[in-house]
């Protein structure tokens, strides 16, 4: 596994949003899409992942639904809402900000 | 905006504990048995496997206990952004704002002030000793303007002069 990096405070909402907006998932789920795309490098563990996930149900940006796996398995998938649609362009917007003038700092000349 | 949804969570909080509390343990013991199974495919023993999962992430009670609290603070932060809204825009609309205080104003101080008036004339007894004794007397005559049946002063006196029934 490569070093993983801490996550920026903020960042996990965004993080889970644009997960959730390719397709629904559950926790798992979203974990291992997390970890797969950033090749390793953000692991969100449950401690963090689940909190995450109903503070932003509670917002009402991702809803989830009971569903049931071939195996009888209950699981609850989250998908992104109108709304949450809606807040994920505005901190797509937002984090290209941060990027941009992060980046205008550190390749200043010195 | 998010007060339905936030609503909804404040009446989860406080009425449907209990399917909540189901639900979270269902679903975070979810995640912790694919954990588990996971782990029990690269050829652990079931206990084994359920310490590891433990060991690399916080158990599935802390877990509940952080989802919880993250569901709280969600609550009571939308509420305090609800109030400061409502503030601020009471505050821009200043005008707005001092004609609802105003009817709010005359409405309570009205509908108290006919119930007090209401509550010393229909509800307390007369405030004479012997409440329940004093009766009303009235004059029936065949003639003139029906339903005006008031005794004349000159009455009430030779009323008063010459009773013997009544007291006072």
């Amino acid at each position: 596994m490569a070093k993983q990096a801490e996550l920026l405070q903020g960042t996990l909402d965004l993080l889970i949003l644009r997960t959730l907006e390719l397709q629904p998932l559950h926790g798992v789920g979203i974990s291992d899409r997390l970890e797969q795309v950033t090749r390793g490098v953000f692991v969100v563990g449950p401690g963090s992942l689940f909190p995450a996930l109903h503070r932003l149900a509670a917002q009402g940006w991702i809803e989830g639904q009971w569903t049931e796996l071939e195996n009888k398995r209950r699981i609850k998938v989250y998908g992104l809402t109108a709304s949450g649609r809606a807040r994920l362009a505005a901190e797509k917007r937002n984090w290209q900000k941060i990027f941009t003038a992060m980046n205008r700092v550190l390749a200043e000349e010195s | 905006m998010s007060w339905i949804k936030s609503f909804k969570t404040l009446y989860q909080l406080v009425f449907e504990r209990r399917r909540v509390e189901k639900e979270l343990d269902a679903e975070v013991g979810g995640y912790f048995e694919i954990l588990v199974e996971r782990y029990m495919e690269q050829g652990m023993s079931r206990e084994e496997a359920q310490r590891t999962a433990r060991i690399k992430f916080d158990g599935p009670e802390q877990v509940k206990q952080q989802v919880r609290e993250a569901r709280m603070g969600a609550v009571i932060e939308a509420t305090l952004k609800d109030v400061r809204f409502a503030l601020r825009m009471l505050r821009k609309n200043l005008g707005f704002t001092a004609v609802a205080i105003f009817s709010l104003a005359i409405g309570l101080g009205a509908t108290s002030g006919i119930y007090s008036i209401a509550d010393a004339l229909l509800l307390r007894p007369l405030p004479v000793p012997n409440a329940s004794g004093v009766i009303a007397l009235s004059s029936v005559t065949d003639q003139l303007l029906p339903g005006l049946n008031a005794i004349s002063y000159p009455d009430y006196v030779d009323l008063r002069e010459h009773n013997r029934t009544l007291r006072g």
